[in-house]
């Protein structure tokens, strides 16, 4: 007959059966099964089943292959003989390389300090053919003259760049706001002539003997004439400060003849 | 004159003892000493190779895994901590790989039983079936072995492993359930259904 009580036991008589109860749940099931002849017979019926299971396994115990171990240990050291590990011990075991790549490592940082050298000490004049000079002659045509002007009684902030009308200098590049007679004319175009013949120039002090003097008679003779008749523009009388003349535009590149 | 007796103390081996004796034959294998690798192999090929047969059934399949758990033992040894024991980290392992190459077999929809003749033509006969006339009693035996074998493969992976653990190799559920990283509970209730399938099984057989 089961009672209520079987069905509390029964759910630990597994447990009974493996020996994991302990304290008052072993107690109170063992007290049961003492009485109980049906749950008695139920804890029979499950470890007859373990010892049969048991029983068949000792059956079925079959030898362990051999070289097992043997067979796993060389893996394994296979395994490790391919590991990055290994193959980084086994490169830094021969030194001929370590010195190999420590000179690599040594002519690289010396190159590296050279050019660095270069670059901080080297000459700061800028080439010929260097970028910056290309785009400054490339704004610039032969023959043009610039005239620093300010307007008569005006400080020195006010002074203006423009470009005087001659024959030599483009039209519509710069909109020429003065206009001269012909006799100061034929005096700037002589001395555009005098100062382009020798070349890019920036000053007359290098100009040989003869051409010199022909240039500063020109411009002491042009002086003159813009004393006796100023300038005359859109803002009244202007004052010439400085005189400019770009004399050449020259281009060259590397590999190719100007 | 009486003849005196000495009483030549006996070291036993206690559980602290064995573990700082698994922790140390771990860091030896760690450390890649060959003789360490061996002995760990040959101290629980046995157990791993047994393990691996009852839960897989076959015995060329059990010996592929044997390797295979080996192999994925030395592998992560640097995960060994010692919380548990070497045996019970072993035994989840062993399990864990069972359990894919099961999912494995089922993909490949292999027949996941294997009877005891089959058996028998791999391993040769039992012991006991190699007597020339065979014994009402063995014959017996041989037939109930071969149920409750053919019952026992019949079972759900998860099923066979906690009643091969709990049975065969006679873990406790914290074991078992530490070596299936389940919970205790779970492991009871596994049992019990395991069980009563198994003999379910066996009456219908």
């Amino acid at each position: 007959m089961i009672s209520a009580d079987c069905d509390l036991v029964r759910d630990d008589l597994d447990a009974f059966a493996d020996g994991e109860l302990r304290g008052g749940d072993l107690r109170r099931v063992a007290q049961h099964l003492e009485g109980c002849r049906s749950c008695a017979d139920e804890l029979d019926v499950r470890q007859s089943l373990g010892g049969l299971i048991r029983e068949t396994a000792t059956q079925y115990r079959p030898a362990v292959p051999r070289g097992l171990a043997s067979g796993v240990v060389a893996r394994i050291r296979a395994e490790s003989a391919q590991s990055w590990r290994s193959v980084l011990r086994r490169s830094t075991e021969d030194w001929h390389w370590a010195i190999v790549g420590g000179g690599a490592v040594s002519a690289t940082f010396v190159s590296a300090l050279f050019c660095v050298a270069l670059l901080i000490f080297g000459t700061a004049t800028p080439a010929a053919d260097s970028i910056s000079t290309l785009g400054k002659n490339l704004r610039e045509s032969p023959g043009a003259i610039y005239a620093e002007v300010s307007r008569q009684g005006a400080s020195r902030q006010e002074v203006m760049l423009v470009q005087l009308e001659t024959s030599a200098a483009p039209s519509g590049v710069y909109p020429a706001v003065f206009t001269r007679g012909d006799e100061e004319r034929a005096l700037v175009n002589a001395l555009a002539e005098t100062l382009a013949s020798t070349g890019p120039l920036h000053d007359l002090s290098r100009l040989p003997a003869d051409a010199r003097r022909r240039a500063e008679w020109l411009l002491t003779t042009i002086a003159r004439l813009r004393a006796a008749e100023p300038l005359v523009g859109p803002f009244g009388a202007l004052q010439v400060h400085r005189l400019h003349l770009v004399t050449n535009t020259e281009v060259t590149a590397k590999g190719l003849t100007p | 004159m009486a003849a005196e007796t000495s009483v030549k103390p006996i070291r036993v081996l206690a559980w602290p003892d064995a573990a700082s004796a698994d922790w140390a034959l771990v860091q030896q294998c760690a450390a890649g000493e060959e003789d360490a690798c061996t002995r760990l192999v040959t101290d629980h090929q046995r157990m791993v190779y047994q393990l691996a047969l009852h839960l897989l059934g076959d015995p060329q399949e059990a010996q592929d895994l044997t390797q295979e758990v080996f192999l994925k033992v030395f592998r992560t040894l640097s995960q060994f901590r010692g919380q548990a024991a070497l045996r019970t980290w072993i035994y989840r392992i062993v399990v864990n790989q069972a359990s894919n190459r099961q999912r494995w077999w089922r993909r490949r929809k292999k027949s996941q039983q294997v009877a005891l003749d089959d058996y028998a033509v791999t391993h040769g006969e039992l012991p006991e079936a190699r007597n020339f006339a065979m014994p009402d009693r063995v014959l017996q035996q041989h037939e109930t072995a071969d149920r409750v074998w053919e019952a026992l493969n019949a079972l759900p992976f998860d099923q066979r492993a906690v009643i091969v653990l709990r049975e065969i190799d006679g873990l406790s559920y914290e074991e078992i359930a530490t070596s299936l990283n389940v919970a205790v509970g779970t492991v009871k209730s596994r049992l019990a259904r395991a069980r009563e399938s198994l003999r379910l099984r066996l009456m219908h057989s």
